[in-house]
């Protein structure tokens, strides 16, 4: 029965899910059946609003269980977020979320963090220039030159010093780069039809949970 | 042309049932005893010896997904290799950390994690306090990850999933902590992320191949020849388009706009 519970029920509900979907992306169908679709695409929202509840449980928990105790170097960040998780949560509730005093507390507690990671990316890239862009095989060493003169085809100054170095930069990003990425893109396309067929047919673990 | 077929996508339809046929093919040839094999992918053997390795350092094991709240075919490789990890750690006594993006996807990480341990015949392994939910919020997500791992130091970090640009903060952070860093994405912009700050990176049609390969179902395998059989189609196709566009026709492209 758990079984049963588990993964055949689930698994037909995805296949004849996914057949209907199908059908209304391929073939001609009435607006009746069009709007069908988008009542089921629009019960996934309610579906994953169950699923918040089951994250803020998660939550409560894990976080609960730091403070409770006293776990160190931890407790207190644990303790902050539950206590930023309430009050937005109150404020959500209480007040929706386009209102003036959510909108204070989400621009003024979470934009300044997320943007300052966000700003970080362009250092962690040079960082990470640093060390990728060495030539120990001729592999690398084709990375490097490649590299190389797509750093100096971008900047202003060297374009117009030689401006033989924008040409060989607008050369290899319009062809091996091109073509390359015209590769990955179908072999990746393949793939992800393949998996899409491995879950129609109930045979895709992952979907399931195992 | 066809009525009953949108304008468009008749081409589209051809090739998936080609495709579905195949993949039929395959698997009946497989379960007739004839599977196909698969080479090993070196992400895969780095991934045991980085397990390995960090259980001897009495470090956990962590496990991540990305951000993203769906269940796409990157996503669903990134739910397995949850598994497949859970798997591997709950083998050689190891301790699991995986870090939840979404909470649509919460739960099948929980199973996954769950199910890794039970395969790994030790489901008293399995602690759901371990299993850390973020956000689906992609910095808040990053920033939780990166305090995971300063805060517990596992000697393993998996990072299979469609994950974008945060991708970079988490490939520097395993190097801050001296962790060993294993990657997949399929996307080959937010891949080089990736590629140029982790120690082993799965990419593009590789990483959905891994799914099959962490799977090992004979179905899984023989969707991967299917799609072989298919690429050396599309080549022919693409080739003989190039052609006929050079001397003047545009045949193959109007019946691929069917």
């Amino acid at each position: 029965m758990s079984n049963v519970l588990r993964r055949t029920i689930p698994a037909v509900i995805l296949a004849v899910v996914g057949i209907l979907m199908f059908v209304e992306f391929f073939f001609v169908t009435p607006p009746a059946y069009i709007n069908a679709m988008k009542d089921l695409q629009n019960a996934t929202v309610i579906i994953a609003a169950f699923a918040m509840g089951i994250g803020a449980v998660n939550l409560l928990l894990t976080h609960g269980s730091f403070i409770m105790k006293r776990e160190p170097d931890q407790w207190y960040y644990s303790l902050w977020l539950l206590v930023v998780m309430g009050i937005f949560v109150v404020l959500g509730i209480g007040t929706g979320t386009d209102t003036e005093t959510y909108q204070f507390f989400f621009q003024n507690f979470f934009m300044p963090v997320d943007m300052t990671l966000y700003s970080l990316i362009g250092w962690l890239i040079v960082y990470a220039i640093y060390l990728t862009f060495r030539a120990r095989n001729s592999e690398t060493t084709i990375l490097l030159l490649v590299a190389f003169f797509a750093l100096l085809g971008n900047a202003p100054i060297s374009g117009a010093v030689f401006p033989v170095l924008t040409d060989i930069k607008s050369w290899l990003a319009a062809v091996p780069n091109t073509a390359s990425v015209r590769g990955f893109n179908i072999a990746m396309a393949l793939g992800a039809i393949v998996v899409g067929l491995r879950t129609l047919a109930g045979r895709e673990r992952a979907a399931l949970g195992g | 042309m066809i009525s009953f077929i949108i304008e468009g996508r008749l081409m589209g339809l051809i090739f998936l049932i080609a495709l579905a046929i195949l993949l039929w093919y395959y698997t009946d040839k497989a379960s007739k005893g004839k599977p196909e094999t698969i080479r090993r992918l070196p992400a895969f053997d780095a991934l045991d010896e980085a397990v390995g390795r960090a259980i001897e350092q009495g470090r956990p094991i962590m496990a991540t997904y990305s951000f993203q709240d769906n269940f796409n075919p990157p996503t669903m490789v990134g739910l397995e290799a949850v598994r497949y990890t859970s798997k591997l750690a709950g083998e050689k006594g190891g301790t699991m950390l995986v870090g939840a993006g979404s909470a649509r996807t919460l739960p099948v990480a929980m199973e996954n994690y769950r199910l890794g341990c039970v395969e790994a015949g030790v489901p008293e392994l399995y602690n759901p306090q371990n299993v850390y939910f973020f956000t689906r919020q992609q910095w808040a997500y990053a920033s939780g990850v990166m305090g995971l791992m300063q805060r517990e130091k596992p000697g393993a970090c998996v990072f299979i999933g469609p994950f974008l640009v945060e991708g970079i903060h988490l490939g520097i952070n395993s190097r801050r902590i001296e962790t060993m860093a294993i990657a997949g994405n399929t996307s080959y912009s937010m891949g080089a992320f990736m590629f140029v700050s982790m120690d082993y990176v799965l990419l593009g049609e590789e990483m959905l191949a891994a799914g099959a390969y962490m799977t090992e179902d004979i179905t899984n395998i023989s969707g991967i020849a299917a799609e072989d059989v298919m690429k050396w189609v599309l080549a022919i196709i693409l080739t003989a388009g190039t052609l006929l566009k050079i001397v003047g026709s545009d045949l193959i492209v109007k019946l691929l706009g069917v």
